[in-house]
């Protein structure tokens, strides 16, 4: 019988001490990975090409009173007078590319499950209703530009800004 | 004393195991503090108002004055320098709680309360795992009205270039364009005042448009305008019928997140549709604050597969018992499903009880 305790006595003390290297104190942050599109071969016609990206991570432990992640962008610019209006980006995460690293099981849900064209506004993507996404969650999200028929040749950047945001 | 060793034996081996499960955890949490990360949030919560942990409110009279501090941190394992500001808030499209970029003003009712905060500091320098109290003061305007305004401190970290191809041409093609991304991080965190006074809460639905059509079929969008002086997230139906409004071809049911006082924003209904051709009326009724909003008869011509949005067709659609049903409907379909959850873990719960029992009774009947 004693046996049986010792043994249950270090299973509770290494969960325990599992527990210890796996939760923490965090700041409310969203870490994103570099998103690259390929080449276009300028043809005359428009163009669809589809964005890479590896799995970007919202850390939302120690934060149970909801929050949500916004994204905006501007035109992409060749610096050289050459312009693609955002509206030809578009953006999506789709609710089975969230997935939980740690913490709360319940997955914050995304807004933007279809892909929507981006804007100089911000448009909610994931959020997490209050009560609910307190731990830490990688998401993939897609992006697809279509490269107008009219585009110039050069290097054309754009910038987005993402925002993780608590509030009402 | 064999025994003995054989329990430690065992202990030892779950404990290792155990450590090994951490430890392969570990370094996703390594892998993403080697980047950049940071936040922003209020040092102190008030007694009764469980938000405060997570964002600043008050509830103050016009004209008054007063400090409090936030409390930046550097979560990650490299030093960083952060902006920070204060930023009016607004709501993003798909509704929540947002904030203007830096120096921009927002449109809604809490347009330029950015400038009610005086922040001590522009900018922070943090090395790894540091955090620093900024205080901040707040003046309410004298003249202000009633209702909740919503500001917002923001931190900002120096834009990321992170294409590699970003500024590298191609000497052997002259024909090719290249795309990069800069990524401009942003942590904010609310500060609502409430104003004291008359709370009004309203909201018109002023259109439905078709957002997107494509292979997974159309898409609409909402755009809707909180014109009270609170804020709340609504909940209603998108309903689909046919032109005569008398069959009722799809409802699909929305929750929308939080809509700031004074700000018109679109909300995607969040399932697209596929539509045979012909003429429909699109309608939406929402529920906020024990309130409805209706907006019906919206026609849609559908033609070799592509919706056309008409304009208002039919007015009056629904009475209101109809629109009654619509919620009813809903309520009484979530508590069915609580009722067959709660089914299912009565049974397993007799189940498990059972094996209990039986196994019980066997082991009394070998002893």
């Amino acid at each position: 019988m004693k046996e049986k305790r010792s043994v249950y006595l270090g299973i509770l003390t290494a969960i325990f001490a599992a527990s210890l290297f796996i939760t923490h104190s965090a700041a409310l942050s969203i870490t994103t990975s570099a998103v690259s599109f390929p080449a276009v071969s300028l043809n005359g016609q428009d163009q669809v090409v589809l964005g890479s990206t590896s799995a970007w991570q919202a850390d939302a432990a120690g934060e149970s009173g909801g929050w949500n992640a916004t994204i905006s962008a501007t035109n992409f610019t060749n610096g050289f007078g050459g312009s693609i209006y955002i509206s030809n980006l578009e953006f999506r995460l789709a609710d089975a590319n969230i997935t939980l690293v740690s913490g709360d099981p319940t997955l914050p849900s995304t807004s933007q499950a279809n892909y929507a064209s981006l804007s100089e506004s911000a448009l909610k993507f994931i959020s997490a209703a209050s009560g609910t996404g307190d731990g830490i969650y990688d998401f993939l999200p897609e992006f697809r530009l279509t490269v107008p028929a009219e585009t110039y040749t050069g290097n054309y950047t754009s910038t987005l800004t993402i925002t993780m945001s608590t509030g009402p | 004393m064999i025994k003995m060793s054989r329990s430690f034996r065992k202990v030892n081996f779950v404990i290792v195991l155990t450590l090994l499960m951490a430890l392969t955890i570990i370094p996703v949490a390594a892998q993403s503090s080697a980047n950049i990360s940071f936040g922003i949030r209020p040092t102190k919560a008030i007694e009764g108002q469980e938000e405060t942990f997570s964002y600043f409110s008050y509830h103050l009279s016009p004209g008054t004055v007063f400090n409090d501090e936030a409390l930046v941190m550097n979560d990650g394992d490299e030093a960083i320098i952060l902006k920070i500001y204060a930023a009016d808030g607004m709501t993003p499209q798909n509704g929540g709680t947002g904030f203007s970029k830096a120096g921009e003003l927002s449109s809604g009712m809490s347009r330029g309360t950015q400038g009610w905060i005086t922040l001590s500091a522009t900018e922070v320098t943090l090395s790894p795992g540091e955090e620093r109290l900024i205080p901040f003061q707040v003046s309410i305007p004298a003249d202000i009205g009633a209702g909740q305004y919503v500001a917002g401190l923001v931190v900002e970290a120096l834009p990321d270039e992170q294409s590699s191809g970003l500024g590298v041409g191609n000497s052997e093609n002259p024909d090719e364009a290249q795309f990069a991304v800069k990524v401009v991080r942003r942590v904010g965190v609310a500060v609502v005042f409430d104003i004291p006074g008359e709370q009004i809460a309203g909201l018109e639905i002023k259109d439905i448009s078709l957002a997107q059509q494509d292979d997974d079929g159309a898409t609409f969008a909402i755009e809707l305008k909180n014109t009270g002086n609170i804020f709340f997230q609504t909940q209603g139906f998108f309903i689909v019928t046919d032109r005569d409004a008398e069959r009722v071809i799809t409802t699909t049911p929305l929750d929308f997140d939080t809509i700031l006082p004074g700000d018109t924003i679109s909300f995607f209904v969040p399932r697209s549709a596929r539509f045979a051709d012909g003429k429909y009326l699109l309608s939406i009724v929402l529920e906020y604050e024990g309130k409805r909003a209706i907006l019906e008869g919206i026609g849609m011509n559908i033609k070799d597969g592509q919706p056309q949005i008409e304009g208002q067709i039919l007015d009056n659609l629904f009475t209101a018992e109809d629109i009654e049903v619509f919620f009813a409907k809903e309520e009484k379909g979530s508590s069915f499903n609580w009722l067959v959850i709660a089914g299912i873990s009565f049974l397993l719960a007799l189940g498990v009880g059972g094996f209990v029992f039986w196994a019980g009774g066997k082991k009394e009947n070998t002893a």
